[in-house]
């Protein structure tokens, strides 16, 4: 049986599945049982979280959704490889990069990538009796091949997802700050942030998405602030420092956590530096009561 | 392990993510630090010394430095930059938290280098003075 599936987002046709009934097919002997259904939901729908990637549901049933996905909704049966199920959520994956803007601002989290992995990888424990072949040599070729098929798949969807995350996470920001009423300002971060990302891949280095998600809403929150020298921690954090003369500054570092570390160095301060970890909800007004300036 | 003349220079070498224009920010002169606790893990400052290479300037000295450090094994960046600092000027802005020593630690691998040690206590405000002494700041692969 063959179902033809093709990528709303490219146009592509995706791989053909054919389900093999018996060992001698060719290219299908080795088949897998699994109790899971994979659907593509559409982006908009307000039924589900969000649902730009193909998710997969334990469920006998799921329900379709209209939008972008109609043109490649499907639908598969309870028998289908495991190749195909990591081919079709690789390949969705990559669909919604190719969309970019809107769609591609759903972002694909570290927890989806877990929970294939824990969810559905979990589900592969091959034995001889899933081969639902008809020959002798075929069986043990099945059973050879089950334990490296495994750690294969244990192996690729942590490495696109640490990936796909961080890249996500970089995109996300430079979008909001582009599509931002602060214009000026906005513009000159979504471009330092791409030159910084750009930079760190070049040194072999990773800018932490926590630290990146932290210092956009940051800067969304706080329109009024000016545009700072924005540069990378050694753990990979995001630096803020609103220079007003030499030895008189304040720097934010975005760790990530609830709260951010605050350098300044304001004159007339004893000592005149101060550093300090505060509330990143805080951090504005406590580097003000210091007598800081974000000019 | 000799100490330098405060005439001398020194360079750090500065990865492209800690600038931002000509800024330098002073996490580049910062001793390393564990990810969790923040303890300083770093005993002393990488650092080369200029004058080794007997060069008629800082810049002509880039280049020898850096075929140094990628045998070194260490990434060059085509950003990077190499941040030259005076020997004796350095001491002086340390000296405002704690008396610092520059020495020669070189090694077969790498003649010219040198470490600054003893601010561990202090690391985020020497690394602060280090950065508003910096002279020049050269680029690693011209």
């Amino acid at each position: 049986m063959e179902t033809a599936i093709t990528c709303a987002v490219t146009g592509a046709p995706l791989p053909t599945l054919t389900q093999a009934g018996s060992g001698s097919s060719e290219t299908n002997v080795l088949t897998w049982t699994t109790p899971f259904q994979v659907v593509a939901g559409a982006r908009n729908s307000a039924a589900q979280a969000p649902s730009s990637w193909a998710i997969f549901r334990s469920t006998a049933s799921s329900p379709l959704r209209e939008g972008i996905w109609s043109q490649s909704r499907f639908k598969i049966g309870s028998q289908h490889s495991a190749a195909y199920v990591y081919a079709l959520y690789t390949a969705t994956l990559m669909g919604a990069n190719f969309a970019q803007s809107k769609l591609a601002s759903q972002t694909f989290t570290q927890s989806k990538a877990q929970h294939f992995v824990c969810k559905v990888l979990s589900e592969l424990t091959w034995n001889r009796t899933d081969f639902t072949g008809t020959d002798l040599l075929s069986g043990k070729l099945f059973e050879a091949a089950a334990p490296a098929k495994r750690r294969i798949y244990w192996a690729i969807p942590n490495i696109s997802a640490e990936s796909a995350t961080a890249s996500q996470c970089i995109f996300d920001a430079v979008q909001a700050f582009y599509l931002s009423h602060n214009t000026p300002r906005d513009q000159q971060i979504a471009q330092r942030l791409t030159a910084l990302y750009r930079d760190a891949l070049d040194e072999g280095e990773a800018i932490r998405s926590a630290s990146i998600v932290q210092f956009k809403n940051f800067f969304l929150a706080n329109p009024g602030l000016g545009f700072p020298r924005v540069t990378l921690s050694a753990h990979g954090a995001l630096r803020a420092r609103w220079i007003k003369s030499k030895g008189n500054f304040v720097a934010i570092e975005f760790t990530g956590q609830p709260e951010a570390k605050l350098i300044a160095e304001i004159q007339g301060l004893e000592p005149p530096l101060h550093v300090s970890s505060e509330p990143i909800a805080n951090i504005v007004e406590a580097a003000r009561a210091l007598g800081g300036s974000f000019a | 392990m000799n100490e330098l003349d405060p005439s001398h220079h020194i360079f750090r070498h500065v990865g492209a993510t800690k600038m931002h224009g000509d800024f330098v920010d002073p996490e580049a002169f910062a001793l390393r630090t564990d990810e969790d606790t923040g303890e300083v893990i770093e005993s002393g400052l990488s650092v080369n010394w200029v004058e080794y290479f007997r060069q008629s300037s800082p810049q002509a000295t880039v280049a020898p430095l850096r075929c140094i450090l990628e045998k070194k094994g260490r990434t060059v960046g085509a950003k990077s930059r190499f941040a030259l600092l005076n020997v004796g000027a350095t001491k002086a802005a340390a000296a405002e938290y704690v008396a610092v020593s520059i020495a020669t630690d070189d090694d077969l691998q790498d003649p010219s280098h040198a470490q600054v040690k003893g601010y561990r206590d202090y690391n985020v405000a020497v690394s602060e003075e280090l950065a508003k002494i910096v002279v020049a700041t050269y680029p690693a692969k011209a």
